[in-house]
């Protein structure tokens, strides 16, 4: 599967051909996430949020993710007692009164299951969606519905869904380039992955969000100069660097080893024949001998741990936490009691909730802290015969 | 400390024990011994000892059979599901952090493993599977890890090798509702056919994405799903709470419930149950009445007495009880009896909430060990909740020898193959998934297997093992649709409806199956048909009803037909449906609800062919049809010839019906009614008074004001003319209105007849003008009047008229300030008022003040609580709180039920005290709104017509919203008169209390807490009559008594006789001080005449057991039967009467009268209760 992290390895680092217009997020942005179960579960692994908070390490850009399993553009998901169109008020309520300056939408997936039949229904709704969150005037990114996973796929032709999956994300296209919004064009199957992004043909997984989070930000044309760095070493001398950007954090274990993730490369000059160690802030880190750290393939040895990618699992931890404590403030359960028709019972309990507000504020402060890379010491030490 | 999220879980490793419980345990133990003489500092709920020494010596346990502590604290904390996999390892659902995440809080629930290595019966090995889980409610182990329902996702754990190992976590479903976290998913089960199941509550919104589309399911019911295909259906929707689901030995499927109160459900396949959101077409369980249950487990094996097996465990775990039940096979359907109790207990914190038969056929019972039970009436925060304690209990029968623990997980195939012939469900089952998880390599053994079996249960498993296998296999599943044993061909057909899509003749498979010899075959074959989209389908089905059918093989077949509907509808519209009888016809018409069904009805009234049923096909299309159908009822209603005026009424009825709750009336002149508003027929006239109005007949009015004054007029008919004039509306209608409340003022008020009239013009001009009504109602009340001979109910109307029109309390109020009103009137007025759970509008304070009381809501300082919850227990008597329970002016059994018999409108509070702390239940009773029990909060519904309406939700669907009242009626607001609807508080009116001293409260309490706990306040056996009907002392009930002398036939004319429920004790004594007495002849002959109702179900002999048989006379419907201690009766299948005449100068002891069984008789016979 060596073949695999290689391939990928290519696509991270290779800017991007695709993208015309690079997409870029401001200091300051508030990026709100909406969708189904693709963009729900998200939140819980953490990886999309994770690539692009460390993409701009300096500036200061909070995400809420809103999704929703199962959820459409009429907001089915989120009616709970009331009626469908109560929950999609809810949809835009939620939305709008956390100032969006930028939409991450992705939906599709659940209304492609109505064929060629339901599409102008669809088309509709996503129009009337997209004109009811205009009022946040945020700019909008609309993702493709990602496609069934062939060698996954339980449900019959796969083909077949497939043509639906590809019926609609035409749809979606075509409104994102009339309303000039960002278009992401299916970034899972079409990458053509060695290793399943799914189980179930369907729903990522957390390698499968590892994985794509990569290609999101390829897609999106941001990748350009998010590459691992190489460090490049004089002999056995220290160097202090910081890397521009954290790596990508380490692919989940799931992966069974088809994927790897370094801290960076490193790549040396003037080295005498013999072992060498690596050392970052005097912590070995990788050995090997002095002709593979001179000539290595590609950009350098890739060096497997370290404390930049120890750093960008803090980070992923940080966001995962933060998203999950906000989970807990904006559906927590038991609404019936806290908020619904029985909080005449229990709904003293309420008060709790704004008490995951300061959580929240607390692990965003964690979050600023990690997403900028930090000094550290390389060198290069010489392993002594035994 | 930040929260740690779930991923990290990948990087732990199971943990050995905690530290935190040994030091709890010593604080728990030093509280007990500062607080427990006075046992206050936890109001009435200290935290009991928690040695489990001390709560096992509380169980009382059923003769024959011993328990034994199998695992405890620390070693488990709160589970709430148990399992047991393959390996005969105990798997535990754990919640410490239910029923609410604190802000700052680290979800750290966890999913335990217990083992027995050396099979001594008690766990001594222990691992923590996972950790860092947000209250996990259910758990089966399976694919080589464990299923977990947690919050919104179903999650699939595993670790590397088997128990250690990192550990995997994959998200199999997410989206699953988390409104309350007592409904979130739970009750994970293998079934028969491998596929997993688990279950969701009522307040619960489920949208799952699945790779076959989207599943949604709001509200209870039972998912399936396919772990290998992903596919995930509903399997039954309903229930408020179904924390119980097994399957017996022959696959069909149970499902008890832990809000409603109804017992055993059996399932069918893609029913709805009680309490399914927008669903009218419900089913019911089969033990109406029952407390709420936890748990379901069918017993089998060896190990267990022979009467043992086959029946069903469920837990009464707010009455600290596991309950027993036997099932029978009656009909299509089933009969659950309660036995006696397996376990009863009255330790505070015993709450069995999950039972299952383990590998050494012996019971374990999964004990929550609480002091409190849920977090709808107790505070997420109450310090009394239990977070650290936890047990599991295994129950043996005393003297008989386990069955050997089954060694599966290395057997060979071939011996798994022969373990599906074990005498143990849990054997057989475990073998099954054990095949079904080594997959397609056991396909060559299974077949060879399967040709030497020539048992029919032999090849049903194998059948279950190709279907686990998810591979098809038509020559056995033929061979199984011919068995001997019906329960297998039910089983066999599920297996059809399972693989229709790969059976290349599905339907002729099936149609033999509809016309089986046994209900129950025919029953699954309709169901199964149900799936196959195809017109011959529902052909197919309709056979049923060429042989005998009841309630659950019809409600199918109706079910059937709405699936199948867009199949054979267009047929029948183009001709091509082949139904061989207008009965079948009608049956299929009836049972969609499309407007698609109209033309063919219409037709076939029209061709005169449809006989005898012609009738309910028109009222049938008065409920469904649009003008030009209803002109067609109207002509056939107006037509005198064939039908009677009693079936013409009914069709005018059904005409206003469609007006009231469709706002539909028919094409054409509507004048043509006119002339039936003099027919001489009372109820044709009437229901023709009422309908002049709804279609705003002006021509009408003249006719509708002479028949209110017309002095011969009798009182219905006169009411129907109020109400006519009153929807007709208009000045001319409120100025007659008007006129006839202040002529009946002046012709003399003294008679009831003439204030009844009075009553019923003023309540109709509330109707029209609030206002002027008003002015009358108020000059009404301050006279005394509204409320003749002691009888509340005058009053108690014309305050619910004005309460029920918007605006209607202000300006009854208005015209009430500064009036001085009789206290009685009102006191009537404000309990209306606190009844309905609405803003008052000022007019408390106006009534209060007119009527110079002193009342409201109590509070209690904290302080006079503890006072209080001593004082009940130091001074109250349950004897005397059950007399001020029953007393007539609390009206308490009006609403709430004692074991079923009593009023619907509040809870049944037959294990009230088991489950409720002392200082909730003084609290519901001075602040009946501070915590409203689950599933009993009003509804405020305000319409366009500008009425208003309170009540407890009984269902909703597309067209209608029902609500029971305070006064316990159903009530229908048809859903496009809706305006407004939001949530009210509680129906019990504030203030209930207030005419009771202290000392009488403290009975009150005293009793309340009693009930449910072992002891004289437990509710008995079910066949136990406590709902009795008294004849009540009417001047009609007094001339039937004195002309029929002898009272030879008690009930054969009663048609102007009124009886009135009363209810036994909880001890099931029905005192003779609480009925009517009549004095008959020169000597004043005292007597009394009581009845009650019986329910057969099922024909054949058995016992009526009395207390004793002095001074009573019997009759069972209209035969005079001879008085014994113990009779035998044998009834048809259908509802009896049973009347006694009780001679009150000789009897003096209260009468108990229990249905119980003859041994060997088929008999089946429910005592009917409720209100």
């Amino acid at each position: 599967m060596k073949s695999f992290w290689l391939s990928l390895l290519v696509l991270v680092l290779v800017p991007t051909l695709y993208a015309e217009e690079a997409f870029t997020l401001h200091d300051g942005d508030r990026v709100v996430l909406i969708g189904s179960t693709l963009i729900e579960r998200e939140q819980r692994y953490g990886y999309w949020e994770t690539a692009l908070t460390s993409r701009w390490p300096e500036r200061n850009i909070t995400f809420r993710n809103l999704g929703w399993s199962g959820d459409t553009v009429w907001g089915e998901s989120r009616a709970g007692f009331d009626t469908p169109a109560q929950g999609y008020k809810r949809l835009l309520d939620h939305t709008l009164a956390l100032k969006p300056t930028v939409l991450l939408i992705g939906y599709g997936t659940n209304e492609s299951f109505a064929g060629a039949a339901g599409l102008p229904r669809f088309q509709k709704q996503l129009e009337k969606l997209l004109d009811d969150l205009a009022p946040s005037k945020a700019r909008v990114v609309l993702l493709a519905p990602p496609l069934a996973e062939a060698s996954r796929w339980p449900a019959g032709k796969v083909d077949e869904r497939n043509r639906d999956v590809r019926l609609y994300t035409d749809a979606i296209k075509q409104i994102a380039e009339r309303r000039r919004a960002t278009f992401v064009p299916e970034f899972c199957q079409s990458y053509g992955p060695a290793y399943p992004l799914t189980d179930n043909g369907m729903h990522l997984t957390a390698f499968g969000y590892w994985a794509t989070s990569h290609n999101l930000l390829n897609e999106l044309g941001t990748a350009t100069g998010r590459s691992l760095e190489t460090i490049e070493l004089e002999g056995q001398a220290s160097v202090r660097v910081r890397q521009k950007f954290l790596p990508g954090p380490p692919v989940p274990p799931e992966a069974d080893g088809a994927a790897r993730q370094g801290d960076c490369f490193v790549r040396a000059r003037n080295l005498k024949p013999g072992k060498y160690t690596l050392l970052i802030d005097g912590k070995a880190v990788y050995t090997a001998d002095a002709e593979t750290w001179m000539k290595p393939g590609g950009f350098g040895v890739l060096v497997p741990t370290g404390p930049s990618l120890e750093q960008a699992e803090q980070l992923r931890q940080a966001i995962v936490a933060k998203n999950r404590l906000y989970f807990y403030r904006w559906r927590p359960e038991n609404e019936t009691y806290l908020f619904g028709f029985r909080k005449h019972e229990q709904g003293q309990n309420a008060r709790e909730i704004p008490q995951f507000d300061p959580l929240i504020a607390e692990k965003e402060k964690e979050i600023a802290k990690l997403r900028v890379p930090v000094p550290h010491i390389y060198e290069l030490k010489v392993e002594k015969k035994p | 400390m930040s929260h740690r999220p779930d991923l990290s879980l990948a990087v732990r490793r199971p943990s050995q024990g905690r530290d935190g419980p040994c030091l709890h345990y010593g604080l728990v133990i030093g509280f007990a011994c500062l607080f427990a003489p006075s046992a206050l500092a936890q109001r009435d709920a200290p935290v009991p000892d928690p040695d489990p020494e001390i709560e096992r010596k509380a169980l009382q346990v059923a003769e024959g059979f011993e328990v034994n502590l199998f695992a405890a604290d620390p070693l488990l904390a709160k589970p709430i599901q148990i399992n047991f996999d393959s390996a005969g390892r105990l798997w535990a659902a754990c919640s410490e952090s239910y029923p609410q995440i604190k802000p700052g809080q680290v979800a750290n629930d966890k999913i335990i493993v217990l083992e027995d290595t050396d099979g001594d019966g008690k766990a001594d090995k222990t691992t923590v599977f996972a950790d860092g889980l947000l209250i996990p409610t259910g758990l089966e182990p399976g694919d080589g890890g464990v299923y977990v329902g947690a919050s919104t996702d179903l999650l699939h754990l595993s670790r590397q090798n088997g128990l250690t190992g990192p550990l995997r976590r994959r998200v199999v479903l997410s989206g699953f509702g988390t409104e309350d976290t007592h409904h979130m998913i739970h009750t994970l089960r293998w079934g028969s056919d491998g596929m997993l199941y688990f279950n969701q509550s009522i307040y619960i919104h489920s949208h799952i994405e699945t790779p076959y589309g989207p599943r949604r399911l709001g509200g209870g019911g039972v998912w399936q799903f396919r772990p290998e295909t992903w596919r995930l259906e509903v399997f039954a929707r309903g229930w408020w709470n179904p924390w119980g689901h097994h399957f017996d030995r022959w696959g069909q499927s149970f499902v008890t419930d832990g809000a409603g109160t109804e017992g055993v459900n059996p399932v069918i396949v893609g029913a709805s149950y009680t309490a399914t959101p927008g669903e009218s077409r419900v089913l019911q369980g089969l033990n109406p009445g029952h407390p709420k249950y936890c748990g379901c487990e069918i017993l089998s094996g060896r190990h267990l007495p022979e009467a043992w097996r086959g029946n069903l465990l469920t837990n009464d775990f707010r009455g600290h009880r596991v309950c027993r039940f036997t099932l029978t096979p009656e009909g299509s359907f089933y009969t659950a009896t309660l036995e006696a109790d397996l376990i009863r207990s009255n330790h505070p914190a015993f709450r069995p909430v999950d039972v299952k038969m383990g590998p050494d056929g012996a019971i374990y019972i999964a004990d929550w060990y609480n002091p409190i039970i849920q977090h709808g009436e107790v505070d997420f925060r109450d310090p009394r909740r239990d977070v650290s304690h936890g047990r599991i209990w295994r129950i043996t029968a005393k003297g008989r020898s386990l069955v050997p623990r089954p060694q599966l997980i290395h057997a060979k195939t071939t011996d798994l193959l022969e373990a599906l012939k074990a005498p143990e469900d849990w054997t057989r089952h475990h073998a099954r998934l054990v095949l079904k998880e080594r997959g397609a390599s056991v396909l060559p053994e299974l077949k060879v297997w399967t040709a030497k079996q020539d048992q029919e249960t032999a090849r049903l498993e194998a059948l279950w093992t190709y279907q686990a296998l998810d591979v098809v296999e038509p020559k056995l599943l033929t061979s199984l649709l011919q068995a001997r044993d019906y329960r297998i061909r039910a089983a066999a057909v599920r297996v059809v409806s399972a693989w229709h899509e790969r059976l290349s003749k599905p339907l002729e498979m099936l149609a033999p199956c509809s016309a089986d010899e046994h209900p129950q075959v025919r029953l699954e074959a309709v169901r199964a048909l149900g799936r196959i989209p195809d017109v011959r389908a529902a052909e197919s089905a309709l056979q049923v009803l060429d042989k005998p059918t009841d309630k659950y093989l019809e409600y199918s077949l109706g079910l059937t037909l709405r699936e199948l509907a867009p199949h054979w509808l267009p047929a029948l519209q183009e001709g091509r449906f082949a139904t061989r009888n207008s009965r079948q016809l009608l049956f299929a018409l009836q049972a969609v609800d499309s407007h698609a069904v109209l033309r063919p009805l219409v037709e076939l009234v029209q061709s005169g062919k449809a006989g005898a049923s012609e009738t309910d096909m028109l009222v049938f299309l008065a409920a469904r049809g649009g003008p030009p159908e209803l002109a067609l009822v109207f002509d056939r209603a107006l037509s005198g010839t064939g039908r009677s005026c009693d079936e013409r009424a009914r069709l005018l009825e059904a005409l206003e019906q469609a007006a009231r709750q469709r706002n539909v009336r028919p094409s054409g002149d509507g004048r043509r009614l006119l002339p039936l508003l003099n027919e001489a027929h009372e109820r044709l006239r009437m229901a023709a008074a009422r309908l002049a109005g709804l279609w705003k007949l002006e021509a009408a009015r003249p006719r509708l004001v002479e028949l209110a004054r017309a002095a011969k007029t009798s009182e219905a008919v006169y009411q129907a003319a109020v109400d006519g004039l009153a929807t007709l509306g208009g000045q001319a209608s409120t100025e007659a209105l008007e006129k006839l409340v202040i002529e009946e003022d002046l012709s003399a008020a003294s008679t009831a007849g003439l204030s009844t009239r009075r009553r019923l013009a003023l309540i109709a001009l509330v109707q029209l003008d609030a206002k002027i009504a008003a002015r009358h109602a108020s000059a009404l009340f301050a006279s005394g009047g509204g409320q003749p001979s002691g009888d509340d109910s005058t009053a108690a109307s014309l305050f619910e008229a004005f309460l029920q029109r918007k605006g209607g309390a202000a300006l009854l109020a208005a015209a009430l300030r500064g009036q001085r009103l009789p206290p009685d009137i009102a006191r009537i007025g404000l309990r209306m008022l606190r009844s309905t759970g609405r803003p008052d509008e000022g007019l408390a304070e106006v009534l209060t003040k007119a009527g110079g009381l002193t009342f409201g809501a109590r509070t209690l300082s904290p302080q006079e609580m503890q006072a209080m919850i001593a004082d009940v227990a130091r001074q109250g008597d349950p004897k005397r709180g059950e007399a001020v329970f029953r007393r007539k002016d609390l009206a308490c059994l009006k609403c709430h039920a004692l074991g079923g018999a009593g009023g619907q409108v509040g809870p049944d509070l037959s294990s009230i005290g088991a489950s409720a702390p002392v200082d909730y239940l003084i609290d519901s009773l001075l602040q009946p709104n501070k915590a409203i029990k689950e599933n009993y909060h009003a509804l405020l519904v305000t319409t366009s017509k500008g009425q208003q309406y309170s009540g407890i939700k009984v269902r909703e669907t597309k067209t209608e919203l029902v609500l029971r009242d305070a006064e316990d009626r159903e009530i229908s607001i048809p859903i496009h008169d809706i305006d407004e609807r939001s949530p009210g508080g509680s129906l019990m009116p504030d203030g209930l209390t207030d005419t009771l001293t202290r000392g009488e409260l403290l009975d009150l309490v005293r009793f309340l807490s009693e009930l449910g706990k072992v002891g004289p306040y437990a509710i008995g056996p079910q066949g136990v009559v406590r709902r009795w009907q008294a004849l009540e002392p009417t001047h009609a009930a007094w001339t039937f008594l004195h002309l029929g002398g002898g009272l030879a036939t008690p009930a054969k004319d009663e048609r102007d006789l009124q009886w009135a429920s009363v209810y036994s004790t909880v001890a099931g004594i029905l005192p003779l001080a609480d009925v009517p007495s009549f004095s008959l002849g020169k000597d004043k002959h005292a007597v009394s005449l009581i009845r009650c109702h019986v329910d057969v179900t099922t024909a054949g002999p058995f016992r009526i057991r009395l207390n004793s048989t002095k001074g009573l006379k019997l009759w069972i419907n209209q035969n005079p039967t001879p008085v014994k201690e113990t009779l035998e009766a044998n009834l048809p299948v259908g509802m009896h009467t049973l009347t006694f005449v009780v001679d009150r100068t000789e009897r003096r002891e209260g009468l108990r009268c229990e249905v119980t069984d003859k041994p060997g008789s088929p008999a089946r016979v429910r005592v009917v209760g409720g209100k």
